[in-house]
């Protein structure tokens, strides 16, 4: 991608600089306004580091913390982990260990994208939780619910940062299969959280703001 | 293999002498051809230090040339004046300080750059990176911190001021018509 993100500083954006396939995204916009109040924040990105989130976020003054979780998780479990969906608690407990080493309370942000779709169950819901926990009081999430379970939707995406209003999803290949969420098992998803803010698009994917 | 710009240089800069014997001849046979700028794939044309693909070393590298590593480092990297270059094939275990960076292989541990770090396609990173400029290829892995140096450019020094054009009081003016001719 020859693109580069817009200066974060610029308030206003002209689509005429949006590339091609970039999507307006209201919660990267109302997330954009957070990060703006404040510098110097410790972010997490889920979804694999890429040049464009990489120099958005760094742009507005923060530190980013950077993992492929999916990549992680499947070189972590073996095959026939997912093949028969068992997945012993203490081999959980230690990928998480393994992949999120930090204190608590200790980030300010994270930018989970899809990546939760893309994770079977129980490891999702262990990847929340730990979250849950290392994420300050008043921090925010980023989470994204693909509504179906084929077509190119039910792939994992790598999510860019064009500007502070517009997201580009560009597909990448990994073996795991999607798992659906609806709106009411998202909010079960995140009851530990203060507030959860839905975001619907015309595609019907859930773009979800939370809340620490 | 680390003194490779001092031997050309002492062949280089040898002054004129007699011709030598036959037994110096031999051990002076080496050209200097033999000792060729180092072309290296990863698109550096200077003369570079290089660790071998099968070579392991265990201890910290410090110096003030450009390196390109190929094979397995278990130790600090210090170059503060130079590139570093992890080859596809090496493996760096420690943390690297340099002025660029260039990952093509592995590395496990923290890096950090007064200028440029770049983590090429199918590289492989896992530890924290301080630079002014990273860039980081699709298809590269990374896991840890990413923080960039800002370096804050001064000011460029005021303009001195022109004068300002002279008003011209349009009431002052001569009033003045076109001319229009008429044959």
């Amino acid at each position: 991608m020859n693109w580069r993100p817009q200066p974060p500083t610029s308030s206003t954006t002209s689509s005429s600089n949006v590339p091609a396939g970039a999507r307006r995204s209201y919660a990267l916009e109302s997330l954009t306004n957070l990060l703006r109040t404040q510098e110097g924040l410790q972010i997490l990105d889920l979804g694999g580091l890429n040049q464009a989130n990489l120099d958005f976020v760094t742009g507005l003054g923060h530190r980013l913390y950077a993992e492929d979780i999916v990549k992680a998780c499947d070189a972590f479990f073996t095959k026939q982990e997912f093949a028969n969906k068992q997945f012993d608690v203490h081999r959980i407990g230690q990928f998480i260990d393994q992949t999120f080493d930090f204190p608590d309370q200790s980030s300010d942000g994270a930018l989970v994208w899809d990546v939760l779709q893309f994770l079977p169950n129980p490891i999702a819901q262990a990847v929340l939780d730990r979250l849950y926990r290392i994420l300050a009081p008043e921090s925010f999430l980023l989470a994204f619910f693909h509504p179906e379970s084929g077509g190119p939707a039910a792939k994992p995406h790598s999510c860019r940062i064009i500007d502070a209003k517009h997201l580009m999803f560009v597909p990448r290949e990994s073996p795991r299969t999607i798992e659906l969420y609806t709106t009411r098992s998202i909010e079960r998803f995140f009851h530990k959280f203060a507030s959860v803010k839905f975001f619907l698009t015309r595609e019907n994917l859930q773009e979800v703001i939370v809340k620490r | 293999m680390w003194n490779r710009n001092k031997k050309e240089d002492d062949i280089q800069y040898r002054p004129s002498s007699p011709a030598p014997s036959a037994s110096e001849q031999s051990r002076e046979a080496i050209p200097v051809s033999a000792y060729p700028t180092r072309q290296t794939e990863y698109g550096s044309a200077r003369v570079t230090a290089s660790i071998g693909k099968s070579l392991v070393i265990n201890g910290h590298i410090q110096g003030k040339e450009d390196l390109v590593i190929d094979g397995r480092l278990e130790g600090n990297v210090d170059l503060p004046e130079n590139r570093l270059t992890v080859g596809a094939t090496g493996h760096v275990q420690g943390g690297i300080r340099a002025r660029e960076i260039v990952v093509v292989g592995t590395v496990q541990g923290n890096m950090e750059a007064s200028e440029r770090v770049e983590i090429k396609k199918g590289a492989r990173v896992i530890g924290d990176l301080k630079a002014q400029r990273p860039v980081i290829e699709d298809e590269a892995y990374f896991k840890g911190n990413v923080e960039t140096i800002r370096v804050d450019t001064p000011k460029p020094a005021p303009k001195p001021q022109q004068p300002a054009p002279p008003i011209v009081d349009a009431q002052a003016a001569p009033e003045t018509k076109p001319e229009i001719k008429r044959g």
